[in-house]
Order: structure tokens, then sequence, then C-alpha cells
């Protein structure tokens, strides 16, 4: 039940069970199966919403932050607006949507999904 | 044949977001770590149910290990202090009517009287030293790894194991084997 390595080890004083110990044979009777690939299933679906719950507060953080940025950066895009004239702030909005639709468009072709990988090596 | 990636290589992989090397973690540990809990559990869901919270924890925290080759001892800590947990909160509120041993799969075979017969023992020695035995003699750790992983002084180990295994012969009726 216990190898060589494990039992040298051991300090001197230390209690060492081997075969011809009689609690042996009841240790070694009610040990759970070794590899149990219902139990691994379990937990790696609970591991898996974990992950998906981390995600999705982690976007959602991000996507406040942006707004919140948004809101303090329009008072300055604005006052620039302003100063350029009337005349520069339609073709400012238009680069500024254009450049948002480019973001989102970048976005959402370089999206990945986040499949579990099959062999670990 | 292929060997067998290490802890270190598993947790490092694991950690880069890979699932698989984190199921093959679990597919090494979850027998070892099973056997303890169902050995410190009245019920063998329980244990199991703690089993898979010690994993998903491991999971969780997998960036705070600081040496992957100590994975093990650092699941079975992990184990223990859920174990902890829920004796604490077994004992405030759920109380079952049903024989533990009710849940259990059938005893017909001699190995699992004496699986059940280890467990019954088990259950008359305080949480502190069932443990320790667990770890020291069902699992053949030494007593500085389970006094590492129990928290506990290296002295105190010994002699809940010490202790605990003298009950356990007496209660199995097994002769102590210190001859």
């Amino acid at each position: 039940m216990y190898c060589e390595g494990v039992r040298a080890s051991l300090k001197s004083w230390e209690w060492v069970m081997d075969k011809t110990d009689p609690l042996a044979d009841f240790f070694a009777a009610d040990a759970a199966p070794a590899n149990d690939r219902a139990f691994r299933t379990r937990v790696m679906e609970r591991v898996a919403r974990r992950r998906l719950r981390i995600e999705l507060v982690l976007r959602l953080v991000a996507g406040c932050l942006l707004v919140l940025g948004l809101a303090l950066v329009s008072p300055v895009l604005q006052s620039l607006a302003d100063m350029l004239g009337q005349e520069m702030s339609m073709p400012l909005q238009v680069i500024a949507m254009a450049g948002g639709v480019a973001f989102l468009g970048h976005a959402w072709l370089s999206r990945t999904i986040n499949l579990p990988r099959l062999r670990p090596f | 044949m292929r060997s067998q990636p290490t802890d270190a290589a598993l947790v490092a992989a694991a950690r880069s977001g890979n699932d698989a090397a984190y199921g093959r973690i679990v597919d090494r540990y979850q027998g070892a770590i099973r056997t303890f809990l169902c050995r410190l559990c009245p019920y063998d869901a329980d244990a199991d149910d703690l089993a898979q919270e010690t994993f998903l924890a491991g999971w969780t925290e997998l960036r705070r290990l600081r040496d992957p080759e100590r994975l093990k001892t650092w699941l079975f800590s992990i184990a223990w202090r859920k174990a902890k947990g829920q004796a604490r909160s077994m004992a405030r509120a759920r109380q079952r009517d049903d024989d533990w041993q009710d849940l259990r799969p059938d005893s017909e075979t001699p190995q699992t009287e004496r699986a059940i017969a280890l467990r019954q023992a088990l259950g008359q020695l305080p949480p502190d030293q069932r443990a320790a035995v667990s770890l020291c003699l069902g699992e053949g750790w030494s007593h500085g790894d389970a006094a590492n992983v129990l928290e506990m002084p290296l002295g105190t180990v010994k002699s809940h194991v010490l202790r605990g295994r003298a009950r356990l012969a007496e209660i199995l009726g097994v002769g102590d084997g210190q001859d």
C-alpha cells in the first residue's frame, strides 16, 4: 500500500502502515474510485459556469467604464466642435460615428468563442 | 507511451485557460480527495458536494498557488477547510433522520462491509483526529505534510494518529499492530 519512497520520507517515530497492518485492509476497502468520469463532468460543468459568470461581470464592468469615459469626454468634444464652428460639427459627428462603427465591426470580426481545448499538450 | 505531465505543467496549462488540463488535475486527485472527505463527512452525497466545491475553489484560486509542485497538499488544505465549514453548518442546521448507511451502495461483499465498519469506527473519532488518521494512515502522508494541511502542530498530529489508530483498532477488534 505504501511505496518505499513514501516510507523513506517518514521520520523514524512516525507510524508506518504496511500490508501486514490489520487496519490496512480496512483503509484499502474504503477507497473511492480513482477516476469517476461523471464526477469530473460535474466539476468541469461548474467550472464552465463560473468562467461564464466571471466573463460576464468583467464585460459589464468594461462597458460601464466605457460609458463613463465617454460621458467625461463629451463636454470636451462638444467645446471642440463649438470651436471649430457649426460647419465642422457635422463632419466631426460623421467621423466619430464611423470610428465607432469601425470599432464595433472589428470587435465583431475578431470575436472568439472560448471553447475548451480538448488536448492539453 | 506518453509520459504523464507533472503537476506544475498541468497547473501552468490550466492557468492559461486550458480546461482540459484542469480536467486532468481533477482526474488525478479526485479519488484521494473524495476518499478523504468521505471519511470526514457522515454522508457520501455531502462529501461529493464538498469535493466538487474543493475543485471549483481550486480552479478559482489557481493563480494564488505559489508552488505548483505542492498542488496535492494545497487541494487537501482546501478540502479540509471546506469539511470544517460543512461540519459547523451541519451542526447548526440540518438534521437527517435516515440512517447514513441507507445512502450507501449494497454491502454484500466483504470488502464493502469492511469499508462500512471503518466509516463507523472513524465516525467515533473527533473530527481533527479523524482527519489526521485519514491522511496519515489512509493516504500514507507523513505527519509533517498532514500538519501543514490540517494547520496543526506536528506533535498534535502525531498524538492524533497514535490515539486514533489505537481507538480504531479497539473498535474494529483488530490488534493495534504495535507489538
